[in-house]
């Protein structure tokens, strides 16, 4: 309880600064999402219906000083998805920084990447409870244009404790140019620390970790390399491995006014890095619910996201310990007033994403680059065409091969699942103020669940009210609606919004990061404010 | 009991920060060009009126927004010097695709990259699509957060009507 009073009274004196300093900025922001729940599976989870996750963000700014924190609350329980023991609340990201021209440091809570964070990124995504953040030292120093330097000293976060990990770790980067061409070279070292307490097998204390990358720049073309090795890094999840990792990413791409075309390959071997290394927190079994907050790298799926409804049947989810594939896709606009193009002119995507696995696992044995047994295969087009001053029409359709098997550890799903997936999407605008969108989807497959079909209409109008209605069903085994529907205001920097109804147990993804969360018949609503 | 007192102390928070002074200035940070180069955000929002968009490859109602602008570019151009940037926070695996989607796309405006959302983060911005309207001094004079089909046009008087303060 003293903490409490403690927190009320610091963040209390926040804004009195602000007003007795007249430089000094304050920076507020709150943002709140609740469910009540209805079906008995959320409620055993919780031990109560109810469940509120609330942020309140405040910074102030005072010249090239800046001091900020974060107040936390899971009560009475935090959303499904998150880790149950959390049930609290409490003043997290704290933070003081200091920033010049060429020099920045941050002592507390802060986010950092190295590179494309093949061995480190800490970073939030609140939507779907991912809050990494380091505690400890962070510094930027950039003494000339041309290159940048980070170094970071400190421990991982998980909620309101640090985890019992130490890391230090360095990046540089510089960049110049070669006659036309620009090059961007960068290289990271970092390296972990946690006591390997079991005294039965012999197993390091220490993890290193080093990437490498280029990226140069030709006219039209650009290409950017990563390359990432790390020591033996043993953990729950890897089963003790005493294999070392490595991972390499190339992904090249051209592109001119109306025409683009980017590959992204990826190969990773034991590669899925780790915090703390048995995920036991204080061992009160969290482990389960919130894997991603102690991933210390990042190597979420590559393939291609997708935006409409029906494609969350089957999510792919990328295998850090072992994966190879790429995500290609071709981007052109017909122009206006040409044979295909007509009026407006006519866009149209194309995308193929294939994944593969790489290791014998059976055997224990590690491979690099070697395609060993197909887990994805999606191929698709989508056309976008504004027919009239009023409707605009989005079709898509996509071929996709999914290995339940091997995506979802899912013993009884041993086929690939076929299935052919239609899109339509139609959006009316009624005038400047009032529009109706309409989106329909159906995929076709004779596995698994069989048929499934989606539909969406959503009515908006200019002034950020929008009011929407969903369904999702399947023809085959469930023979079951999981219909939502809801409604949104945002005025200037507010939003709220409003919604009830019924989700499958799945994968929810922002933007390519996602987590399982089980299904639910909630109400929900959803609050975020800025000063 | 706990509650009670969480929700009073929340209240009470609130109602001090209201009083208090909020952002004005953008802050220095480093986002990145279509490239990989980095720059500082206030060498580009400076010495005019600027929209700045936060968008991402991945999310649907933003780009039905920068599409939505890309139609009607030219035309507020020639009547008012309009002038957009969009910054996307698509992480940096999406680098390759956010270049080729953009020309793809044929947008009339400037990209860049805040590929561990440290500006999205600065500005308080909690999802997107989010706008800004900054004026030539550098300071935010309007934020919108989401996007509703038609909401461009509310985007672009506001953007006139401060602009010819």
């Amino acid at each position: 309880m003293r903490k409490y009073y403690l927190y009320m009274l610091l963040l209390a004196t926040f804004p009195l600064v602000g007003f007795s300093q007249q430089k000094g900025i304050l920076n507020a922001s709150f943002e709140s999402n609740s469910q009540y729940y209805f079906n008995d599976i959320a409620k055993n989870i919780r031990d109560k219906d109810f469940a509120s996750n609330n942020y309140l963000d405040l910074s102030y700014r005072y010249g090239k000083f800046e001091a900020g924190g974060t107040f936390e609350s899971y009560l009475p329980n935090p959303l499904l998805g998150y880790a149950t023991a959390y049930d609290d609340h409490g003043l997290t990201k704290k933070y003081i920084s200091y920033q010049s021209e060429k020099l920045n440091v941050r002592l507390g809570d802060f986010y950092e990447q190295f590179g494309g964070g093949l061995i480190y990124r800490s970073f939030r995504e609140r939507d779907i409870g991912v809050d990494q953040s380091t505690f400890g030292l962070g510094v930027h120093y950039s003494p000339f244009d041309f290159l940048r330097l980070k170094a970071i000293a400190g421990k991982p976060n998980f909620y309101f404790d640090t985890q019992d990990v130490t890391l230090y770790g360095a990046d540089a980067e510089v960049n110049f140019d070669i006659k036309n061409a620009g090059v961007i070279l960068g290289f990271s070292a970092l390296l972990k620390q946690e006591e390997f307490t079991d005294k039965r097998t012999t197993q390091h204390d220490n993890v290193k970790l080093y990437s490498g990358r280029v990226g140069v720049n030709f006219g039209n073309f650009n290409l950017n390399t990563e390359f990432a090795y790390k020591t033996p890094d043993a953990n729950v999840l890897n089963l003790y491995s005493r294999r070392k990792g490595k991972a390499l990413q190339i992904s090249p791409s051209y592109s001119v006014k109306g025409f683009g075309v980017n590959l992204n390959f990826r190969a990773v071997d034991n590669m899925q890095l780790l915090y703390e290394r048995e995920l036991d927190g204080n061992g009160d079994g969290r482990k389960d619910e919130d894997v991603f907050n102690y991933k210390m790298n990042y190597l979420p799926s590559i393939a291609n996201i997708h935006s409409y409804n029906i494609y969350n049947i089957y999510t792919y989810q990328s295998k850090e310990n072992n994966e190879i594939g790429f995500n290609a896709s071709v981007f052109y606009k017909f122009k206006k007033n040409s044979l295909l193009g007509g009026k407006y002119g006519t866009k149209l995507k194309l995308n193929s994403s294939v994944f593969y696995s790489q290791n014998d696992l059976e055997n224990n044995k590690g491979k690099f680059l070697y395609w060993r047994e197909k887990m994805l295969s999606e191929h698709g087009l989508q056309i976008e065409k504004k027919i009239s001053k009023r409707y605009k029409l989005i079709v898509e359709y996509t071929y996709q091969e999914y290995n339940k098997f091997l995506i979802e550890d899912d013993i009884q799903g041993k086929e690939l699942v076929y299935s052919h997936v239609f899109v339509a999407d139609l959006l009316t605008k009624i005038n400047r103020k009032h529009s109706i969108k309409t989106e329909l989807g159906f995929m076709a497959t004779k596995n698994d669940l069989g048929n499934w079909g989606t539909f969406l209409i959503e009515y908006a109008n200019s002034k950020g009210f929008s009011v929407f209605v969903s369904d999702q069903y399947n023809f085959g085994e469930e023979e079951k609606h999981y219909y939502l529907f809801g409604a949104a205001y945002a005025h200037k920097k507010s939003r709220i919004s409003l919604s009830y109804g019924e989700t499958r147990d799945g994968y929810t993804c922002v933007g390519g990061i996602c987590k399982f969360l089980p299904g639910a018949k909630a109400l929900s609503v959803s609050l975020a404010w800025k000063l | 009991m706990k509650q009670i007192k969480y929700i009073t102390g929340l209240l009470f928070i609130l109602v001090y920060s209201l009083n208090a002074f909020s952002q004005k200035q953008i802050p220095k940070i480093n986002i990145k060009d279509l490239n990989g180069k980095s720059i500082d955000i206030r060498n580009i929002v400076k010495d005019k009126p600027i929209v700045i968009c936060f968008f991402a490859t991945w999310c649907k109602p933003c780009l039905i927004e920068m599409n939505a602008i890309s139609d009607e570019y030219e035309d507020w151009q020639d009547e008012s010097d309009f002038e957009m940037i969009v910054i996307s926070v698509d992480d940096s695996k999406s680098n390759a695709k956010l270049k080729s989607l953009v020309n793809g796309n044929d947008w009339p405006f400037e990209v860049y990259s805040d590929s561990n959302s440290e500006l999205k983060r600065a500005l308080n911005i909690s999802s997107i699509p989010y706008s800004l309207i900054v004026n030539k001094e550098g300071e935010i004079v309007y934020e919108k957060t989401s996007y509703t089909v038609g909401a461009e046009y509310e985007l672009y008087q506001k953007f006139k009507e401060l602009s010819s303060r």
